[in-house]
């Protein structure tokens, strides 16, 4: 009795909702968006789509800062794959074992 | 007896998924008005504008709080940068770009980095209620040279896990890698045996407590919520450790929440 208890339990917790949200309609609509790609200096990318964008860090810290223009951007219209080339998408890292020494506590002076 | 036995599975069951924390989904199903979501998305830009950032850390909560584990207030973070941005158009304007590594939809232990607007990165918050961190300025401007260079794809582990363990490389979630970014911009270095060794030096991750029939059972949930990269104790990074961890060392300006009325301290 109690393994068919301890079994009915395994299998609900194998099978309740996941907390995770599950894929999203976004996600399909963001994905008709992702036609291509366009390296930057950044090794950023860019696709295609309905509302392409590009974007560029702007570096000079301490310049005046402005928002201008339309900001706004309709969910699903700007998105940017970025480095996708770069990153191994579906193939996690190997565990790195090296021991290494940590260097000093961060400062910025 | 049995019957007993019978209601402590079934709430065993309905426990597990507590410590899922909604990860880093790229748009989860929307749960506010839009209209108020870009509203809200605009008027932190124009926030940060009005500090002079070039480059910010903001998290989001994409569920509700009461659910989160405890020491996890914020469900995903990112970087927003200041940026030229321009349109299929042709036209530009300047704002933010928000720099995320996005959980799949289709396969929950793989992420990918994927940049997006202010309101597409607030489009399934819970509520609009943001974390923000705005580094000092010495610090922002290595912070763009590093998301400005191979660096940033370079450090992504499409890896996934909900709780990956901040101080090994086996799996990365949103708030790992933007940790990653920071130390690597830090210390000058895009070698991640030298940025975990001091990611393991220097930065408390938050503890998260969760009871080991429950971790046993939610690899078999969800593969992304594996804790297999941890020892007996989890450990993951988090907005607020990522927060304290800057105060520690001086490395922010400001440290914020921003919600529909404005900022306001922690």
């Amino acid at each position: 009795m109690f393994i068919r208890s301890a079994l009915i339990g395994l299998t609900l917790a194998a099978t309740a909702t996941a907390a995770l949200a599950g894929p999203s309609g976004q996600h399909s609509a963001k994905a008709t968006y992702h036609s291509g790609e366009a390296a930057s200096h950044a090794g950023a990318a860019a696709v295609s789509g309905v509302a392409t964008v590009a974007a560029v860090p702007i570096i000079a810290v301490g310049s005046a800062i402005a928002i201008t223009g339309e900001v706004l951007e309709e969910v699903g219209t700007s998105t940017i794959e970025t480095g996708a080339g770069l990153s191994h998408v579906g193939r996690p890292d190997q565990t790195i074992n090296i021991m290494v020494m940590p260097n000093a506590a961060p400062t910025l002076d | 007896m049995t019957r007993f036995l019978k209601y402590v599975a079934v709430a065993l069951a309905l426990t597990l998924p507590s410590f899922a924390t909604a990860g880093s989904q790229e748009a989860a199903a929307h749960t506010l008005p839009q209209v108020e979501v870009k509203t809200y998305a605009t008027k932190l830009e124009r926030d940060l504008a009005q500090r002079g950032a070039h480059v910010a850390i903001v998290a989001r909560v994409g569920r509700d709080r009461s659910t989160l584990p405890a020491g996890i207030e914020y469900t995903h973070v990112a970087y927003w940068v200041y940026s030229q941005i321009t349109r299929a158009d042709g036209t530009q304007h300047k704002g933010y770009r928000v720099y995320n590594l996005y959980q799949q939809a289709d396969d929950g232990t793989v992420s990918r980095l994927v940049q997006d607007s202010p309101a597409e990165f607030f489009a399934g918050a819970y509520t609009l209620d943001a974390g923000v961190i705005v580094p000092d300025p010495k610090l922002q401007k290595k912070l763009l040279g590093v998301i400005a260079s191979p660096t940033y794809a370079k450090l992504h582990n499409a890896g996934y896990s909900v709780l990956a363990n901040p101080r090994t490389t086996d799996f990365q979630n949103c708030t790992e890698h933007t940790l990653d970014i920071l130390v690597a911009s830090l210390y000058g270095t895009a070698d991640k045996a030298q940025i975990k060794a001091n990611i393991t030096a220097h930065f408390d991750p938050q503890p998260i407590k969760i009871g080991g029939f429950k971790r046993l059972l939610a690899p078999a949930k969800s593969a992304a919520l594996t804790t297999s990269d941890h020892g007996s104790r989890i450990e993951t990074a988090t907005f607020s450790s990522i927060a304290r961890f800057m105060a520690a060392y001086d490395l922010s300006d400001q440290i914020y929440r921003f919600t529909p009325k404005g900022a306001q301290s922690f």
